[in-house]
C-alpha cells in the first residue's frame, strides 16, 4: 500500500470533484428521469432508456436542454474548484483542510439539491413544473455559497 | 497541482462542451429529419407522435418527412401519433396539410358516425389552414350524433377562419339541445375575445343556462368580449416576434379591429414560413377595405412559391377591393 503525499492527495480530490460535478451536472436529470420511469411507472431499464433518448430533443420536454441548464452551476463551480483547491499550498494543511471541507459540502449541498428538484418534479408532474428547472441554477449558487461558508465554518474547527 | 495540470483540465472541459454542441447540433434542425422519419417509420406510437412534434417544430427543413407524414394523417383508423403528425403539417408544407384536409374531407357525410367524427378530428388538427372545410363542418353542427356535433364546434374553434362562417356554426352550436354541444361553443369564445353582436346576446343567455359549467364558461366569454385584448397588444406581439402563427390567428379573428396592425401583418407577407404568410394574408382578408394600405405587398404574394398562399393573397385582394359591397 502506498502513502499519498499530501499535495498529491489534494491533486486527487480537486480532479475527483472537478470532473465529478461535470458529469454529475448533466447526468442528474438524465439520471432522475430514469430512476422515476423504474421505480414509479415501472419500467425496465431499457425501457427507461428508450423514454430517455425519445425525450432527449422533443419539444416541450428537451431533457439535452435541462441537462445543459442543470450543468451550468457545476460548471461554474467545478472551475472554481480547480483554481481555488487546486491552487492551495499543499503544505498548509490548515488551509488546504478549510478549503477543501468548503469544497466538499458545497458540492454535495449542489448534488443534494439538483436530486432533489429533479426526482420531485418528475415525480409530482404539475403544469408549471418545467419553472423549478428554471429557477434550479440560481438556487444552486445560492446553495453553492453557502455550503462553502458552512464547510470553511465546520473546516476551521477540524483544522485548527 | 501545476498550472499545466488545471490547464489541462480546462482543455478537457472544453472537449466536453465542443462535444455536448456537437450533439445539440447534429439532433436538431435539417440535420434531425432523418433520424425523425425513421421515428415516424416504427411501431413505437409515442416514438412517432414525437418525432412528428419535432418535425413540426423544425418547419419547412422537414419536408423530406412530408410523404411519410401525409400516410399517417391520412390513415384509418386515426391515433394520436396521426394527429400530431397531421398538426406538423402547417407548418412544414401547406399543400400537404391542404392534401390531408382533401382526403378527409369526404368522410365527414360517412355513415359510420365514428368515421365522421375522426374526419372532424383530423380537419380541427390542421386548424387555420383547414380554412375551407369551415363551411362542410357548420353543415355537421345539425348532425344526429352528439360527439359529431360537439367534434364540429371544436373544430370550428380551432379553424377560426373564415371568421363569417365560423361565427354562424359557433352561435348555432350556442344553442345546441346538449350541454356538451353547447360547451364545446362556448369554450371558443371563452379566452379570445373572439365575438360579435349576435354571439355576445346568446352568450348572456347562456350565463344563466342549466348546466353549471356552460354558464361559469359563458360568463367568462361575456367578460373577454366587454374587455377584450386589443389589436395593439397583438401588434406588440407581431414585433417581439413571438409566437407569430398564433398571434396572426388572433387577429385574423378579430376581423376589421385589427384594421390598426395592418402595416404589421403586411410585413409578414414576406416572412420566411409559407405559414406565416398564408395568416397575414388571411388576416388582411379579414380586415377587408381597411387593409387597403396592403395591397402592393398582397399583389407580390400573387408570384409567392407557395401555392396556398397566393390562393390567400388573391382572396385577400378580392376582399380589399370589397367583394361585400359588390354582392
Amino acid at each position: 500500500m502506498t502513502v499519498r503525499e499530501p499535495h498529491s492527495r489534494l491533486a486527487v480530490l480537486t480532479v475527483t470533484i472537478y470532473w465529478g460535478c461535470l458529469l454529475l451536472g448533466i447526468s442528474i436529470p438524465w439520471l432522475a428521469t430514469i430512476g422515476v420511469d423504474i421505480v414509479k411507472h415501472d419500467q425496465s431499464l431499457e425501457q427507461a432508456l428508450h423514454q430517455l433518448r425519445l425525450h432527449l430533443f422533443a419539444p416541450g420536454y428537451n431533457l439535452f436542454l435541462i441537462a445543459v441548464a442543470n450543468a451550468l452551476p457545476f460548471v461554474l463551480f467545478a472551475v472554481l474548484t480547480l483554481f481555488h483547491l487546486g491552487l492551495a499550498p499543499a503544505h498548509d494543511q490548515r488551509l488546504a483542510g478549510r478549503r477543501a471541507t468548503g469544497i466538499c459540502l458545497a458540492a454535495l449541498g449542489m448534488i443534494g439539491l439538483s436530486i432533489w428538484v429533479h426526482v420531485m418534479t418528475l415525480w409530482y408532474p404539475d403544469a408549471q413544473g418545467a419553472l423549478a428547472y428554471l429557477f434550479l441554477p440560481f438556487w444552486q449558487v445560492l446553495v453553492l455559497s453557502l455550503g462553502y461558508i458552512g464547510g470553511r465554518l465546520a473546516g476551521g474547527w477540524f483544522f485548527r | 497541482m501545476t498550472r499545466r495540470q488545471i490547464w489541462f483540465n480546462l482543455a478537457g472541459l472544453g472537449l466536453v462542451i465542443a462535444l455536448m454542441g456537437l450533439v445539440y447540433w447534429l439532433n436538431t434542425g435539417a440535420r434531425a429529419v432523418p433520424g425523425l422519419i425513421e421515428d415516424l417509420r416504427s411501431d413505437d406510437a409515442q416514438a412517432q407522435a414525437l418525432a412528428a412534434l419535432h418535425l413540426g417544430h423544425i418547419g419547412e427543413d422537414a419536408k423530406p418527412a412530408v410523404p411519410v407524414l401525409v400516410a399517417m394523417a391520412t390513415a384509418s383508423p386515426t391515433s394520436y401519433a396521426a394527429t400530431t403528425a397531421a398538426g406538423a403539417l402547417p407548418t412544414i408544407d401547406l399543400s400537404a396539410a391542404r392534401q390531408v384536409m382533401a382526403a378527409w374531407l369526404p368522410k365527414l357525410h360517412d355513415a359510420n358516425p365514428q368515421t365522421r367524427r375522426d374526419a372532424i378530428s383530423m380537419l380541427g388538427t390542421l386548424g387555420p389552414a383547414a380554412k375551407p372545410a369551415a363551411s362542410a363542418l357548420v353543415l355537421l353542427l345539425s348532425d344526429e350524433d352528439t360527439v359529431v356535433r360537439e367534434r364540429a364546434a371544436r373544430a370550428l374553434g380551432a379553424i377560426g377562419l373564415p371568421i363569417d362562417v365560423v361565427m354562424r356554426g359557433l352561435i348555432q352550436a350556442l344553442r345546441d339541445p346538449e350541454w356538451t354541444v353547447r360547451q364545446a361553443a362556448v369554450t371558443q369564445f371563452s379566452f379570445s375575445g373572439f365575438s360579435s353582436h349576435e354571439s355576445l346576446a346568446v352568450l348572456r343567455e347562456l350565463t344563466k343556462d342549466s348546466n353549471r359549467t356552460v354558464a361559469q364558461l359563458a360568463r367568462s366569454s361575456v367578460a373577454s368580449a366587454e374587455h377584450p385584448i386589443q389589436a395593439s397588444v397583438y401588434s406588440m406581439m407581431l414585433k417581439q416576434g413571438t409566437n407569430r402563427t398564433y398571434t396572426l390567428h388572433q387577429l385574423a379573428k378579430l376581423g376589421p379591429r385589427a384594421a390598426e396592425t395592418v402595416s404589421g401583418i403586411a410585413a409578414i407577407l414576406t416572412a420566411e414560413q409559407p405559414l406565416e404568410r398564408y395568416l397575414a394574408a388571411c388576416a388582411l382578408e379579414e380586415i377587408g377595405q381597411a387593409a387597403a394600405a396592403a395591397t402592393p405587398a398582397l399583389q407580390r404574394n400573387l408570384n409567392d412559391p407557395d401555392p396556398i398562399v397566393r390562393e390567400a393573397a388573391a382572396d385577400a385582394l378580392q376582399s380589399i377591393r370589397g367583394k361585400g359591397s359588390d354582392s
